[in-house]
């Protein structure tokens, strides 16, 4: 299992619209829309190359997105639980 | 209190996107965040895939790689990362790194010690240049090489084995780029930077998919677009690409016959009042491309050249091209960026002259918002190659090997006879494999580079390159090249040695060393100096003891050029995010418009009241082309009637020698494949996923069908990276008559199911 982020970049007058749509697909989260257009993706996902399949998918079927910069990947596995006061 | 490790990694991640976009956290992560670098140590580095020169940082922890994160105080990326450079890291650990020498035994690669590999090096070369001269051996670099193992490079051959037939992959990019800026403005790289982005009202986009090939200039249009709502973009391009997104004009050009469309325009800007007749008076003149003629000669050239006329010949609409001259005649400022639509291209340093002159015609360059920018396709083709002086043609510090003063200049610095560089330029990079192929050039030593792969027309030049004694500094085994090497020296990659890259925009920057090489890897420059000593050449390389010591020596090359870059020292870069030259000297800023009041080099006293002086060129003023209409070297025809184009795709990057070893982007698109137009396809019968066999006058090749709306009806795509599928089997290996560069963008083919 892996937990990414991105940031996906849209036209500012869609991008609370392409949130929630980006909401309904599976294993993403989304935390807002940022500065007018910037809306922080979270996602989890079997496979890492799922970061790189979720951007292109994006990308090509939302019209007003435009961009998708990915910012973090790590694998769930690598660690276990961690734990501060 | 305790955490899943998945609840903190969802915190981090929601950090880091918040921090790269410049919000305060959104929940209490800074802890998590802390927690997650304990012990990690960031190193300043710049990007190793395309030219745009994004700054990252590489996270290293008990020695290893850990991660890349965008470098928030570079200005050029802010942070942001495309989906290549986010796995930067990963290469360096990848499976297939090189460990140790390789030496070719009764027809096997074996492992070999350093001593062994390095004495047959220097003794077979010493024996070539010994039996057969000089012209018998040749150096192909990179424009992936930092620039002191360029300048090495060149040094070598040039300097001491004693051959000009030093070029690199450069050559099969930018070439054409170069020569556009050395004949229209008398010195090679743009006026300005990327600064003028965040200025501009009008991008004409011509033969680039920006948001696939330079992912970070593209968001910077997109955020210019977003801040300034009149700002207009422009595409040309025979593609629909995903640049479209923020399109307010595309025209689908046919390919190859897009110079009418570029004379249209110029046309169009002077007969509609929008040519700036001070700045032409003041910094322009005309030439056919052998006379000096008058603006009047010029005007009459263009006569023929209606918005009709260039229509058919570009099968575009006619009121298209009267909307672009209107929109860039009108907008205040504007930006022209190409790269390889304009660059591969037998006509490649025409149409760059042609992009210049709609400049030139309308003043808008040296000033913020305006230039006429090329986008470079590697990170240090610029710095290394155009810059160090390692295309047959030149020198370093923008000399030329034809001019007699500086052959002096330069030998007078490496301290050896002024003769000893011939003063004949040597094999381009087509020619140099075309020798190898004939017999003539008898041994081969290539540096960072795949040209087994990346040659157009490959079937003519693998046997060459396997005939030749063909050396290869690789960091990553096989490549196709080194697969039929005789030796290959096992180099360190990015992030094991430190070193300067110049991107597009002019700027240097440094990057540190911060890892250990991989096995038995070394750093390409010292493979070259222990190379050189044990030909016995080691007074001119036995000093150079790190590469603090090679960038030294080259800054030397620098002082009093055009680009000076004698303020960029190892100290100053090491602590800036590069910098731009000229830079003269070490309390000077860089320099964002050359050629203007802001160029330390600016002549006031030539100038006089002119904003621009090209004192590159003789009475200091461009040069407005008028060139011939040319189309491509393969026009469709009867058997092959379909133009076919290649390019890259988001996720991979050239050869796929670095993309390649990360699973996470190599599965993203796994196979070959052709786009084809689905009008195209339903008349050809041919179903999205179908395996078809795509052929040209040079070779065939089988793959699947991809049925989308992106290619222009007659025309097909096909990316060209991957190693089972050698696209480059099917590009033609006609050159542009000045740079030398190969039409890789347009072929004629023939398609069929397979």
């Amino acid at each position: 299992m892996i937990i990414a982020s991105m940031i996906v970049k849209t036209e500012k007058e869609k991008a609370e619209d392409i949130a929630l749509q980006l909401k309904r697909i599976p294993n993403l989260s989304t935390h807002g829309v940022y500065k007018e257009d910037n809306i922080i993706v979270v996602m989890e996902a079997e496979k890492e190359e799922e970061l790189v399949n979720m951007s292109r998918y994006i990308m090509n079927e939302f019209d007003w997105v435009l961009g998708i910069y990915p910012t973090f990947v790590a694998s769930e596995n690598e660690l276990d639980e961690i734990k501060h006061n | 209190m305790s955490i899943s490790r998945r609840d903190f990694l969802k915190a981090s991640a929601l950090t880091t996107a918040a921090t790269i976009i410049g919000v305060e956290s959104l929940v209490d992560n800074k802890i998590f965040a802390a927690a997650l670098q304990e012990g990690i140590v960031w190193h300043k580095s710049v990007c190793r895939f395309c030219g745009v020169g994004c700054g990252v940082m590489l996270g290293v922890k008990d020695g290893k790689p850990l991660g890349i994160k965008g470098d928030k105080e570079n200005t050029i990326n802010a942070g942001l990362l495309c989906v290549k450079g986010f796995y930067l890291h990963k290469v360096i650990t990848a499976k297939n790194r090189l460990l140790y020498p390789l030496i070719r035994k009764n027809g096997k690669l074996e492992r070999a010690s350093w001593d062994e590999a390095l004495n047959l090096v220097a003794g077979k070369f010493k024996e070539i240049l010994e039996k057969n001269g000089p012209d018998a051996l040749a150096y192909y670099g990179s424009g992936q090489a930092e620039t002191e193992e360029s300048y090495l490079a060149g040094k070598l051959f040039r300097g001491f084995i004693g051959t000009n037939n030093v070029d690199g992959n450069p050559r099969l990019c930018m070439a054409s780029a170069a020569g556009g800026y050395i004949s229209t403005f008398g010195a090679d790289e743009p006026i300005g930077t990327y600064d003028d982005i965040d200025y501009c009202d009008l991008f004409l986009l011509v033969g680039t998919n920006t948001a696939e090939a330079h992912p970070v200039i593209f968001d910077r249009l997109v955020n210019r677009k977003k801040k300034s709502p009149n700002c207009k973009i422009i595409i040309i391009d025979p593609r629909k690409t995903p640049t479209n997104k923020i399109a307010d004009l595309h025209i689908m050009v046919k390919p190859g016959y897009d110079l009418a469309v570029l004379h249209a325009i110029a046309r169009l800007l002077i007969k509609d009042g929008y040519a700036d007749e001070q700045f032409i008076k003041d910094s322009v003149v005309f030439s056919n491309g052998k006379d000096p003629i008058s603006y009047d000669d010029y005007k009459k050239f263009l006569e023929k050249y209606t918005p009709e006329y260039a229509a058919e010949q570009a099968e575009v609409q006619a009121e298209d091209i009267i909307k672009i001259a209107k929109m860039f005649g009108e907008s205040p400022t504007a930006m022209s960026m190409w790269t390889m639509g304009v660059n591969q291209r037998t006509a490649g340093v025409f149409l760059n002259n042609l992009i210049h002159n709609i400049h030139l015609l309308t003043g808008k360059l040296g000033k913020p918002g305006c230039d006429s920018f090329s986008l470079t396709g590697q990170p240090n083709a610029c710095g290394g190659v155009r810059e160090g002086g390692t295309l047959t043609q030149l020198l370093p510090g923008h000399r030329s090997v034809g001019n007699e003063q500086h052959r002096k200049e330069v030998a007078a610095i490496w301290k050896i006879a002024p003769d000893k560089i011939q003063p004949k330029v040597g094999k381009h990079a087509v020619a140099m494999f075309e020798a190898a192929a004939k017999g003539e050039i008898k041994g081969l030593y290539v540096l960072c580079t795949n040209p087994a792969q990346s040659l157009p027309n490959l079937n003519k030049y693998i046997q060459g390159m396997k005939d030749a004694f063909l050396v290869v500094n690789e960091s990553f085994f096989p490549t196709e090249t080194a697969k039929i090497a005789d030796v290959v020296f096992p180099v360190a990659f990015w992030g094991e040695k430190e070193g300067v890259y110049g991107c597009t925009e002019r700027r240097s920057q440094y990057m540190a060393k911060a890892l250990e090489p991989a096995g038995e890897a070394k750093w390409d420059g010292e493979v070259i100096i222990e190379i050189a000593k044990r030909m016995g050449y080691a007074e001119g390389f036995q000093y150079l003891k790190t590469p603090e010591d090679v960038w030294n020596e080259y800054l030397k090359f620098t002082a009093g050029k055009d680009m000076d870059l004698s303020g960029a020292t190892y100290d100053r870069l090491k602590k800036l995010r590069g910098l731009r030259w000229p830079v003269p000297n070490t309390n000077h800023p860089g320099t964002w418009h050359r050629f203007t009041k802001e160029d330390p080099f600016f002549p006031k006293d030539k100038a006089g009241d002119k904003r621009m002086y090209f004192y590159a060129k003789p009475e200091g003023k461009a040069v407005i082309f008028a060139r011939p209409n040319k189309g491509p070297e393969e026009p469709t025809s009867t058997e092959y009637p379909i133009a076919l184009t290649t390019g890259r795709i988001l996720e991979q990057w050239h050869t796929m020698t670095m993309t390649g070893q990360i699973p996470e982007l190599l599965r993203a698109n796994p196979n070959p494949y052709v786009e084809i137009n689905p009008k195209d396809a339903q008349s050809w019968n041919i179903q999205n996923k179908d395996k078809v066999k795509v052929s040209t006058k040079r070779g065939s090749l089988v793959m699947n069908a991809k049925v989308i709306d992106r290619p222009r009806r007659g025309t097909v795509f096909i990316p060209w990276h991957w190693p089972e599928s050698l696209t480059n089997i099917l590009t033609n290996d006609a050159v542009d008559a000045v740079s030398k560069e190969p039409e890789y963008k347009v072929a004629a083919c023939k398609i069929e199911k397979a």
